[in-house]
């Protein structure tokens, strides 16, 4: 029998559903002019500026900025960002705390469960838990202090928006410091007298002229050249593409010196050599020895330009109170260099014209201030520092830092602080003995110890009881250390608020979930090159918000708005009004030097250029007159012996730089017994930090088995049993996680490599769940680099790989494909 | 012209906005009273009604079923809300958002072909999608809301753009998007509401075949 038509309808009138329907999600339009095929707009972002066709309302096509010679193929993610399927798209409330608010049950914290709400709703929530712990506690309970790579452009720069509006209703615990360079800005002015990580370096073009060797010391310019913190030129790639030529024809010898066959050793086609990992150090003393046994070292440059050596040099020669002479034959024990390499290595040095290149890899392990402020010690005895192509730098992989600056100014940003510091609904600054500031990575510890006092930079830090933390456009579940102790101290915090625009881990595990809009959806302004000020880029909304989302400065104006002060927040002036005023200010401080067009020709024309700097030498004003142009440091000269730090007799980083073993080192050292792999976490290749992990088709083009990719060599895979392409269980006493091998000799034995930024994907909220996608913070150490700058330590870190046997979990990081089994 | 639009299309284009409603907003307290089991609880008649008919009665039963352990929790409404965060609102890790772009196109990204086929289709309609629910066009709940409009639309005159609409535009991505839902832990009124979706759509795109086919 065959059912008539629709049979199945009988019994059921129309009315018995009409009283269940909701309004309708339709209406009529207005009827719309005939679209062209769409407009070529301009924005920038930290992988450059590009531009978009828009048309029908979406983000159809991207293309490279005419002005960039040298695109980064992460444009290609730029769409996968805006139109992911982990976009938060609604204000969010986790459950149980929508129930019980701060006395929530804090381990369900991660599992997932939220509730819609309005945005009213939300920014009451929010507002009302300032109130509560303002009140109920005090400064010292609530830390905003933590800020990442916020999303590029001046206006809208979600940093400045939290901390404005939090600083107008009350104080809270700040931060000094970041995750990538903590060790080197807090070692480097006491030795050269900045930070030097963020400083403008010697210019390409005179490194390219005079240098004769280039060292590479764990710096990957390549890969780490593609982002910027503001909007990205990539104009260093022209002086590599040089600088390869000059390597060809043998006018320059670049050395990396990496455990890995970098992303540039291999494009620039350059030497390599190996060094165990974390054994920088006893590497470089060997030099010194060698330097000072074979009189290399310059005693004139010491004697004029810097202080201390004489205090140094007994711990080189063993006649210090350790009575270890740090020959090349016992660096060789260490380090795995043998000693007659080392010695042609440091003679190399001495021979001619070098520039010595860092990278921030080396600092980020424990007594990551070592080897920072060994290099200077090199340098020194080298006698070249301040002059062109010699000496040492510390950041040419950093937003094209070696390109030459024009020197004009920027675009100023939307302010951070109150326009009047006592502009506050709460003047407590009653922090109860706890420190307000404490540094950027001991946060965790402070909420798992409260008031332990720890030593920090000279100062005694007591750590705060905190209660309540607010993150926007930071994603510490990337880039904290030690996932599982996170879990365990996230329990313990009453509310988080998160605002973002894509369902990090962060959001995952916080209270009130926010949903900002990518800065596609709002207009603002940028600088165009960080250090080499090569312009002005217009950022034109592509698209509104998409959602329910909203632009950071309209949630803040929210926020604002509950106590009264949103007025005084946004100075009475709209996004256009702030992205004009900044632009206009920057026009009135060029004036003279460099003349900007209107306001409206600028937004028309999408940018201003300044045309290329000039060339510069790091440090040649010091060398011309060390008295007048002396160095930030208390001395005034590069301190190889610091008095400074010496009195604070920590015993984790004395007067002069020092060997110190790690609490975890492979190739022989602490715990290689156990886990015998070294696991690197260093910058992503495809990626910024954790941005862009999320961009659906862009991740497909590195991801093994949907999974992160572990870097393995052939020996330590083939020992384990493990093919390249196979998922592999990565583990040690901290955590697990799931990757997928890649074999490639590019890695020495015993050394592994997880990009950082791969996204946290647990199997669940439990303590020690394994990771489905391959987030190394899930395995790395939480502990500080020392006492001094008490720093993130990420790469001292072993592991055991093993390969995954059975059925292995589904990947849960992130919001898609989809993957029906 | 006025269409005449037959009692059985009236009871279609509502079944279809109702389901849309369902899956667009989260039900209040004073709605969710509506699925009760009580004398005045219209939602339960109307789930009732639809159990009695053999082709959904596992379906409908199973919706009933997860009702009625619902309301035995302390905040049975809130439940619902978080299952409906889960399953509609975060994303594929958590649940199954319910837009025809993720299912269908291989790029996994929201706002995909599937997407810009609606648009084009509420635009030459002359509508577009209310403010406040600022979603895709490839939004199931749209979907739905716009298969209500056109059942009334074209009722007798021309079914057959009816039957097109379910297979080109639903019955594509449904039956993945079903199944993604059943997925979902500690999840049970959604994804049964799904599968009666499902199977409710299934049996309505079930019509003769159009007159030329016999030719």
């Amino acid at each position: 029998m065959t059912i008539s038509r629709r049979s199945f309808l009988k019994g059921i009138a129309a009315t018995s559903a009409a009283g269940l329907i909701g309004p309708s999600l339709l209406q009529q339009a207005v009827a719309a002019a005939s679209e062209s095929p769409g407009q070529w707009q301009v924005s920038g972002s930290h992988w450059g500026a590009f531009r978009a066709r828009v048309y029908a309302g979406k983000v159809q096509e991207i293309k490279p900025f005419e002005a960039d010679s040298y695109p980064t193929e992460m444009l290609k993610g730029i769409k996968g960002i805006i139109y992911s399927p982990s976009r938060i798209r609604y204000p969010m409330v986790r459950y149980d705390w929508f129930l019980k608010r701060h006395q929530s049950d804090t381990k369900q914290r991660g599992d997932n469960r939220f509730i819609r709400v309005t945005w009213d709703q939300a920014i009451d929530m929010f507002y009302q838990e300032l109130e509560r712990v303002q009140t109920q506690y005090g400064p010292w309970a609530l830390h905003t202090g933590q800020t990442g790579w916020r999303q590029t452009g001046q206006v809208h720069s979600c940093g400045n928006h939290m901390e404005r509006a939090i600083a107008m209703h009350g104080y809270s615990v700040k931060k000094v410091g970041d995750y990538s360079t903590g060790a080197g800005q807090t070692i480097m002015p006491y030795v050269l007298g900045s930070t030097e990580v963020y400083a403008q370096g010697t210019s390409w073009p005179l490194i390219l002229k005079h240098s004769k060797t280039i060292v590479l010391w764990g710096s990957d310019l390549v890969k780490n050249l593609q982002v910027g913190w503001n909007c990205e030129t990539h104009e260093a790639y022209e002086y590599l593409e040089q600088l390869k030529e000059k390597v060809a024809k043998k006018q320059i010898r670049v050395i990396s010196v990496d455990p890995v066959r970098t992303k540039t050793q291999k494009y620039l086609n350059c030497e390599q050599q190996y060094v165990n990992p974390q054994t920088d150090v006893p590497f470089m003393l060997g030099i010194a020895h060698t330097l000072y046994s074979e009189k290399l070292h310059d005693e004139n440059f010491l004697k004029t330009y810097a202080l201390g050596f004489e205090d140094f040099i007994p711990y080189v020669m063993g006649k210090s109170k350790d009575k270890v002479e740090k020959t090349p034959e016992w660096a060789e024990s260490i380090c795995g260099i043998a000693a007659d390499d080392i010695r042609e290595f440091a003679r190399l040095l001495a021979k001619q014209r070098t520039q010595i290149i860092f990278g921030w890899c080396v600092q980020r392990q424990q007594h990551g201030e070592q080897p920072y402020w060994m290099g200077a010690v090199i340098a020194a005895m080298l006698g070249q520092i301040g002059l062109p192509g010699g000496g040492i730098s510390y950041a040419h992989h950093y937003s094209s830092i070696g390109v030459p600056s024009t020197g004009a100014a920027g675009p100023g940003g939307f302010p951070r602080n109150p326009d009047n510091p006592d502009d506050r609904i709460h003047k407590n600054n009653d922090f109860k003995g706890y420190s307000s500031t404490i540094p950027v990575a001991r946060w965790v510890d402070a909420i798992i110890e409260p008031g332990k006092k720890i030593n920090a930079n000279g100062a005694t830090i007591t750590l705060p009881d905190l209660k309540m933390m607010v993150f926007s456009g930071c994603n510490p579940w990337h880039h904290h250390q030690d996932r599982n102790r996170m879990k365990q101290a996230f329990q313990k915090l009453e509310t988080v608020v998160s605002v973002d625009f894509t369902w990090t881990a962060t959001c995952r595990f916080a209270d009130i979930v926010l949903p900002a809009c990518t800065q596609w959806e709002r207009n603002d302004i940028d600088l165009y090159g960080s250090y080499s000020s090569r312009g002005i880029i217009a950022m034109h909304k592509l698209v509104d918000p998409l959602f329910q989302s909203k632009t950071d400065f309209d949630i803040f104006t929210l926020l604002a708005k509950r106590f009264g002060k949103d007025k005084a927040y946004t100075q009475g002036k709209g996004e256009m009004e702030w992205v004009k005023q900044l632009y206009d200010e920057c026009a009135q401080a060029n004036k003279g030097k460099f003349e900007m067009p209107d306001f409206a020709t600028f937004w028309q024309q999408g940018w201003v250029d300044f045309g290329k700097g000039e060339n510069w030498t790091r440090q040649a004003d010091f060398r011309e007159d060390p008295e007048i142009n002396a160095l930030g440091t208390p001395s005034g000269f590069i301190e190889i012996f610091s008095r400074k730090i010496d009195r604070y007799g920590y015993d984790d980083c004395q007067g002069h730089p020092m060997w110190f073993e790690k609490a975890e080192r492979s190739h022989g050292g602490p715990g290689s017994d156990k886990h015998p792999i070294w696991l690197q976490s260093c910058h992503p290749d495809k990626r910024l930090h954790s941005q862009m992990c999320d961009s659906e088709a862009f991740r497909a083009t590195y991801t093994v088995q949907g999974r992160e990719p572990l870097y393995m060599n052939p020996k330590d895979a083939a020992q384990r049993g493990i093919k390249d392409g196979d998922l592999v269980r990565v583990f040690n006493q901290r955590g697990q996680l799931l990757a997928g091998a890649v074999v490639s000799d590019d890695y020495a034995p015993g050394v592994a490599r997880l990009q950082e930024g791969a996204w946290y994907g647990p199997e669940s909220e439990a303590i020690g769940a394994l990771d489905t996608y391959g987030d190394p913070n899930t395995l790395t150490m939480d502990i500080g680099t020392s006492q001094l700058a008490q720093a993130t330590s990420a790469n001292t870190c072993l592991v055991e790989i093993e390969k995954y046997q059975g059925d292995a979990p589904a990947v849960t990081a992130f919001g898609g494909p989809v993957e029906i089994s | 012209m006025t269409t005449k639009i037959t009692e059985q299309d009236e009871t279609r284009a509502s079944l279809y906005w109702w389901f849309a409603s369902l899956f667009s907003q989260e039900l209040t307290a004073e709605q969710l009273k509506q699925y009760r089991a009580s004398p005045l609880g219209q939602g339960r008649a109307l789930l009732n009604a639809l159990a009695e008919q053999k082709e959904f009665n596992d379906a409908a039963n199973a919706v009933i079923t997860a009702l009625d352990n619902l309301v035995k929790l302390p905040h049975p409404e809130l439940e619902l809300a978080a299952d409906f965060s889960q399953l509609l609102l975060t994303d594929l890790k958590t649940g199954a958002p319910p837009y025809a772009s993720l299912y269908l196109d291989q790029k996994g990204l929201l706002f995909q072909q599937p997407h810009d086929d609606m648009q084009a289709l509420l635009q030459d309609q002359g509508l577009r999608i209310t403010p406040d629910f600022n979603e895709p066009a490839d939004h199931l709940a749209i979907q739905l809301d716009y298969l209500g409009n056109l059942i009334l639309q074209t009722s007798t005159q021309d079914p057959q753009a009816q039957h097109q609409f379910i297979q080109r535009h639903l019955l594509n991505w449904l039956p993945q998007w079903v199944t993604r839902s059943r997925q979902v832990r500690r999840n049970g009124f959604y994804p049964a509401l799904a599968q009666l979706l499902l199977q409710f759509i299934e049996q309505d795109s079930q019509q003769p075949q159009p007159v030329a086919a016999h030719i």
